[in-house]
């Protein structure tokens, strides 16, 4: 890994305390959000149909069924909610106690197992709100600042990991690579919103093949960019903007949510500088 | 090496560089071997190559012979995703004679070592009873988001093509209906 750790200047409890609490109050409105997505585990409707495939944490889970347990009953799926609400809520207010944010940990785990499983697809944009709570998990100041850089790590892997994989697999020489991935997952939105400006975008998309293709290899390319990271931080506050168009890019083009990652884009932020100025 | 972050945290502490280490490994490994076990995640979203398709399938659900279910009148797509996926995974489960595609292709990649995981088969996999209990759960689903008292549903495939400038219905055909009881 790079040698930046050595120019990293660690941020001090007070710091720590501060971030947390933009954290958790970011992952409250997550949890709102959800609220009004109908996506809670007591506004599931105690679903039936399960997607574990072929990762053995889901089966694990559905093992000891807890996802059907929680989902199976009103009453605990309402408990399991409010639980998970005041984990976060306290540890929002009382960032240092570890108690809080394990209690959340745990819970935000169950409820993404179940989210996913029910939802019959394994969707990862929700793994940075799990992630990003952890380091708050440890005491000393010093290793949350080596846990919040690991997360930073795990932020620049998951780009260039989506790049190697599109490299090595030499998705980026098929033809019309982009144009086939939003004829696939824009004609359920061409169906039923025909008249929208979108619609007339993956129209014009339609005629014009080379701009979609283009923009599949030059978001492969931007993703390679972050390999960068690993070497340097210098250009971090430049990766920050490509992780927002990014996710932008793939809503566009693909119809994919990818917006809720953004929560790790915090590790790219510089938050002495940031906290000097709001001083 | 000593300005790496790694022999740093090892300096600092030597159970969270093990930790540190174990997922980065397990991390690496899945990625090889190209298997996602949560939460050692392999990114590779959009790599696979994408084939020509002559024709591309929508789901449509009427509620109560008179409302169309159009997802994207839903601001979130966490609600899209809920409304969408279970009802496509469904049907996937019937195009595969009603047999979960998980269990297909887990038997087609372990052949007779399958029997070795059958015990874990509930697991995995969803059975008939889940299947029949799809639609009364699908109908109760689309009543939370919908606040539309829900009798009946109709859902139909659409199958479409795309030209140079569009998407062109070809075909519609009914896929299942529901009453309530």
């Amino acid at each position: 890994m790079g040698k930046t750790v050595a120019h990293i200047s660690f941020y001090t409890p007070w710091e720590r305390k501060r971030i947390a609490r933009i954290v958790f109050a970011l992952l409250l409105g997550a949890l709102v959000w959800s609220f009004f997505s109908n996506t809670l585990l007591h506004q599931l409707q105690k679903p039936v149909i399960k997607f574990p495939y072929v990762d053995p944490t889901y089966w694990i889970m559905h093992y000891l069924g807890i996802p059907e347990l929680i989902t199976g009953n009103f009453v605990m799926a309402c408990t399991f909610d409010t639980a998970l609400f005041a984990s976060c809520i306290l540890s929002f207010m009382y960032p240092e106690k570890r108690l809080y944010c394990w209690s959340f940990i745990i819970l935000y785990f169950i409820y993404f197992i179940t989210f996913n499983t029910f939802g019959t697809h394994h969707t990862n944009h929700k793994i940075g709100f799990l992630f990003i709570a952890i380091p708050f998990t440890v005491a000393d100041y010093k290793s949350f600042n080596f846990l919040w850089q690991g997360l930073r790590y795990f932020l620049l892997f998951a780009y260039a990991d989506a790049f190697l994989w599109k490299l090595f697999r030499l998705s980026w020489l098929h033809p019309d690579q982009g144009l086939l991935i939003m004829k696939k997952n824009v004609a359920a939105f061409l169906y039923f919103e025909p008249n929208t400006l979108q619609a007339g975008l993956y129209r014009w998309s339609l005629q014009h093949p080379a701009w979609v293709n283009g923009a599949y290899l030059v978001g492969m390319l931007l993703e390679g960019l972050f390999i960068v990271g690993f070497f340097t931080r210098k250009f971090d506050h430049y990766l920050f903007i490509l992780s927002i168009l990014l996710p932008v890019g793939f809503y566009l083009m693909a119809d994919a949510n990818f917006f809720e990652f953004l929560i790790l884009n915090l590790t790219l932020i510089n938050f002495h500088k940031l906290f000097v100025r709001a001083q | 090496m000593k300005g790496t972050f790694l022999y740093q945290v090892w300096q600092h502490n030597r159970k969270l560089c093990y930790i540190l280490t174990a997922f980065t490994m397990l991390t690496v490994c899945g990625n090889l071997l190209g298997d996602e076990v949560t939460p050692f995640f392999v990114w590779g979203m959009y790599s696979e190559k994408e084939k020509p398709v002559q024709q591309y399938e929508i789901l449509k659900t009427t509620i109560n012979d008179s409302t169309v279910v159009n997802v994207y009148d839903y601001y979130t797509t966490d609600t899209r995703f809920y409304l969408y996926s279970p009802l496509a995974y469904y049907k996937k489960i019937e195009d595969n004679n009603n047999v979960d595609p998980t269990v297909s292709f887990l038997q087609s990649k372990l052949h007779q070592h399958y029997d070795k995981i059958d015990f874990l088969e509930r697991s995995f996999s969803n059975t008939g009873p889940q299947q029949q209990a799809f639609l009364d759960w699908y109908a109760r689903y689309l009543q939370q988001v919908t606040n539309i008292p829900v009798h009946s549903l109709r859902m139909e495939v659409i199958k479409a093509h795309y030209t140079d400038q569009n998407l062109v219905t070809d075909t519609v055909h009914l896929f299942a209906t529901w009453e309530k009881p």
